[in-house]
């Protein structure tokens, strides 16, 4: 008896015997939702991988649509080409935080200048009379801003 | 680039959930073999609900999914980032259960029939998860991860959210509540006739 009442709680050993006895009865998941785990792991990296490609897309689209004037019927291509160009340094928007000074510089220049109507620059014929647009030469986009060309 | 599935077995966790996010789908599989089973032990732990459990464990894993590309290596690892996330929403479901009562936990599984030994043992089972599920949340969540995941205290610590010292703590009033709760079924349980 005197035994049953010195036990009467049980030990801290016993207590971690018995949890460690739990541990080897492991519940298991089912198979059902091991599949619905991977399921939504493919789930996931298809809707990241057409969030991937929409940006590409939007990116290459931006490049060559204004988003003030409307786009010249001759510039879609050009406009392509210069897209691929930028796109490895972050395309347009990456293009578009040069500083300040570069942009009024690009405005003066265009102010001064006989204005674009085409990309022959790209061939190697001069742009302006002034000279002084040489960013406008290489960004379609700017030129969509600064005028109706 | 997808590596073939048996070569994936020696991978890293941390190294395979960056291959996910690049787009190895094999990589997703073997996480989930690794870690579903790991956590799904725990959340059955805390919810004693197997429908319950399942949903916390999909939750996780979900989560999992959706950080993968965010995951920073050398940070944290994985085990212990998805046993807290498991953890706290286990916590959210068992706060949601208040009042409910003890309605919400399974039946035990019926024990093997015929051998006694067996019947005793899933006796005793049942009676250890009954106790375990009257501890309050965090002794439950600190005797669980310490003795049956079988984790270290400064692991337990980030996976709870307290310190060290709490945890020492959780753990033995956890171990005493649950002598408390099993002493009252000593006889009936047999536990006098071991020892």
């Amino acid at each position: 008896m005197t035994d049953r009442k010195d036990r009467a709680e049980m030990s801290d050993e016993r207590i971690e015997a018995l949890l460690a006895q739990m541990a080897d009865d492991a519940p298991t998941p089912s198979v059902a939702l091991m599949e619905r785990i991977v399921a939504d792991a493919q789930d996931v990296a298809q809707a990241r991988e057409a969030q991937t490609r929409d940006r590409q897309g939007a990116r290459q689209a931006g490049a060559g649509r204004s988003g003030v004037g409307q786009a010249g019927a001759g510039r879609a291509g050009l406009a392509g080409w210069l897209a691929n160009l930028l796109a490895p340094i972050g395309g347009w928007p990456a293009v578009a935080g040069l500083a300040t000074a570069t942009v009024a510089g690009v405005w003066i220049g265009y102010a001064s200048g006989d204005g674009l109507t085409g990309l022959t620059g790209l061939n190697g014929d001069a742009i302006s009379a002034s000279g002084g647009a040489e960013l406008g030469e290489f960004m379609l986009s700017y030129d969509d801003l600064l005028g109706e060309g | 680039m997808t590596m073939p599935f048996d070569a994936l077995a020696s991978v890293p966790d941390e190294a395979l959930l960056v291959a996910f996010a690049n787009g190895d789908r094999g990589a997703a599989r073997v996480l989930t073999e690794r870690l579903a089973p790991r956590v799904f032990g725990f959340a059955m732990r805390l919810l004693a609900n197997r429908a319950e459990a399942e949903d916390v464990v999909q939750e996780a894993m979900l989560r999992l999914w959706k950080v993968a590309p965010d995951w920073r290596q050398g940070e944290a690892r994985i085990t212990t980032w998805l046993y807290r996330v498991v953890s706290n929403l286990c916590t959210d479901r068992l706060r949601g259960r208040r009042g409910v009562g003890l309605d919400a936990i399974d039946e035990p599984e019926d024990p093997a029939p015929s051998a006694l030994a067996a019947m005793a043992e899933a006796q005793r089972r049942e009676a250890l998860e009954a106790a375990l599920a009257q501890l309050p949340d965090r002794q439950r969540q600190a005797v669980v991860l310490r003795h049956v995941e079988g984790l270290s205290n400064p692991e337990i610590a980030t996976i709870i959210g307290v310190s060290v010292e709490a945890v020492e703590s959780l753990t033995a009033r956890g171990k005493r509540a649950l002598a408390g709760l099993l002493a009252s079924r000593r006889e009936e349980l047999g536990y006098e006739d071991d020892d």
